[in-house]
């Protein structure tokens, strides 16, 4: 698989600017203010319905398009027109979209090669630059998910694309592996296993598949998370206290940032890398607590029940989600951490716990727990609905989206 | 505090030798006889460990020692298992349970006529909480039974911490029942 290099042929269409959707009015539906764009496709050629389903199965998850499966091209904006191939093991597809509000108004095109195997893999390229060119915004279509599962019969780290597809176990230490997280290139995990019957933060290389322990002191390794300049905040124990600590990439330069008498765990980085939320129980229950890392200065922001946890910092924009326990059950709430605003963004039952962001801000994945069984699901927090990532036979936990 | 930590030391002391009357009468192993050859605590170590527990009875923090390494860490053996009782907590809590301190104070006296001994102090937490966070709460634990030991007077060398948050149940069930037995400190010992 890795063997195997894209070879991508773009024709560039010249585009007339009038032609193309005015990209303000979008960004407005990216936010979830508008409707879903009403999309009606045409594909033919090779492996036509297979592509179909991927197409349609992209153009949902990206949350701002509605394919018009049923062919009612009157109610569609956009026409999407694939011409796909399949030759000696070459997939090729042709790509059209044509805003047909506004006449025959080309919006963009382009053509894609690779072998079969990558077939997926060029679909989720095609509804990417689709997403680019309607929002302006990087499409999440290539984008994966780490995770915790037991199905083997022990903790270890998996991958799977953010569709559901390709699952891929990563680690085999038939021990317990916990708590990963991404790399700022998207290239890496960091998580902790007890392979050594300790804790340590292992750093392990998703393309080599090689891996080395980042840190190992005495007590509670955990919690690593990589900030987008490299940097790693953490807890460790090793002074006696469960407490918030930053270093390189490379495990140097520790340097010690809480210093309260308690629990400090969970870090998650602000998009700017200037501030950590954290969650601490110094006021007695654990709560979310903002760190300004300039000056030193820890700032309490959630008020509301006495169990919040597992804050995560949304990529763009000044959103945090958490988990919050309501009525005996967890759900995953945002808050606006400078005026305090919050709210459940999930509700019905199962305990719903451990959100991670998508890079585009809209999509959150999260672990829910029905009947002592978790699985994962992708909430879209514009319409607040949710669906499965991954459900099995075993436990789905602790995800983490990718940063790219 | 001072005094405090003299007439607990004393206390420990003297719950240590009644146990260790008992354990001779008893039985002889081998490291018990070794543990009598051990040189006496210098003057100096004596000094560190009430400095110690002096810390500790504030309830402050001391560094965790690196785990010996090449020493397995097991289940206490059937002559001595009756000692090292698992210790129970409340929910989402890490605070000492006044009916646990008895437990404790046995520990600690065996910890300190066996000279040798490491402890693996293992936290664990019940399957309610968030994950991630009963991680750091199975650590809080181990830490709290930690500095309690330190209070009486076990250099803090001996004693070290593992949290499995909620991923190693004594219980599998899901009731309260087996939750309570879940949100515990179990320990492990290198001879």
């Amino acid at each position: 698989m890795k063997k195997i290099i894209i070879i991508l042929f773009c024709i560039v269409f010249f585009l007339a600017t009038k032609d193309l959707l005015p990209t303000e009015v979008y960004l407005d539906i990216s936010r979830g203010f508008a409707k879903k764009i009403p999309v009606a496709l045409s594909i033919s050629g090779d492996k036509d319905e297979k592509t179909k389903k991927i197409l349609v199965s992209d153009l949902q998850r990206s949350g701002l398009f509605s394919p018009l499966i049923n062919d009612d091209e009157n109610e569609a904006e956009l026409l999407i027109k694939l011409n796909c191939s399949l030759k000696l093991g070459l997939f090729r597809l042709e790509g059209i979209v044509r805003n047909i509000t506004t006449g025959s108004g080309f919006v963009f095109g382009k053509r894609y090669q690779g072998k079969y195997p990558l077939m997926r893999n060029i679909i989720h390229r095609f509804t990417n630059d689709l997403v680019k060119k309607i929002t302006g915004e990087k499409g999440i279509a290539l984008t994966k998910i780490c995770f915790i599962s037991d199905e083997s019969g022990a903790k270890e780290v998996y991958l799977v694309d953010y569709d559901g597809q390709n699952k891929k176990r990563v680690t085999f230490d038939k021990i317990i592996a916990a708590c990963p997280d991404w790399s700022e290139d998207g290239k890496n995990l960091v998580y902790l296993s007890y392979l050594n019957n300790r804790t340590e933060i292992f750093f392990h290389n998703i393309k080599s598949n090689s891996r080395k322990i980042l840190c190992s002191y005495p007590g509670l390794n955990a919690f690593a998370a990589i900030s987008k300049r490299g940097e790693i905040a953490l807890t460790l124990s090793k002074d006696g206290d469960p407490e918030i600590y930053v270093m390189q990439k490379n495990g140097s330069h520790l340097r010690r940032l809480t210093y309260s008498k308690g629990i400090d765990a969970s870090p998650s980085w602000a998009p700017d890398g200037k501030k950590i939320a954290f969650v601490s129980d110094r006021s007695g229950s654990p709560q979310i607590y903002i760190l300004d890392l300039s000056t030193k200065k820890v700032r309490r922001i959630t008020y509301q029940g006495s169990y919040n946890t597992s804050p995560a910092w949304a990529p763009e924009g000044n959103l945090i989600a958490y988990t919050s326990k309501r009525e005996g059950c967890f759900e995953i709430c945002i808050i606006n951490p400078d005026n305090g605003e919050f709210k459940a963004i999930t509700s019905g039952p199962g305990s719903k716990e451990d959100p991670s962001w998508a890079p585009n801000g809209r999509q959150l994945v999260f672990s829910k727990k029905l009947r002592y069984k978790s699985d994962l699901y992708i909430l879209d927090i514009c319409t607040e609905k949710n669906y499965p990532l991954i459900t099995g036979k075993g436990n789905y936990i602790s995800p983490a989206w990718s940063p790219k | 505090m001072g005094k405090k930590a003299v007439i607990l030391g004393i206390l420990a002391l003297a719950l240590g030798l009644g146990f260790n009357g008992c354990a001779a009468a008893r039985k002889k192993p081998v490291s018990e006889t070794k543990a009598q050859v051990v040189k006496p605590i210098s003057p100096a170590e004596e000094e560190k460990i009430e400095e110690e527990s002096i810390v500790a009875l504030k309830g402050k923090s001391i560094p965790l020692a690196k785990a010996p390494e090449g020493r397995a860490f097991a289940e206490p053996t059937a002559e001595i298992r009756y000692i090292f009782t698992d210790i129970p907590f409340d929910f989402d809590k890490s605070e000492i349970k006044r009916e646990v301190r008895a437990t404790l104070d046995r520990i600690a006296s065996w910890l300190r006529k066996n000279r040798d001994a490491r402890l693996m102090i293992e936290g664990h937490c019940d399957e309610r909480g968030t994950g991630e966070y009963n991680l750091a709460l199975g650590e809080r634990r181990a830490l709290s039974v930690r500095r309690y030991l330190i209070g009486l007077r076990v250099p803090s060398g001996k004693l070290h911490t593992i949290s499995y948050g909620e991923s190693k149940p004594a219980d599998p069930g899901h009731n309260e029942n087996a939750w309570a037995k879940n949100r515990r400190v179990h320990f492990l010992i290198a001879q």
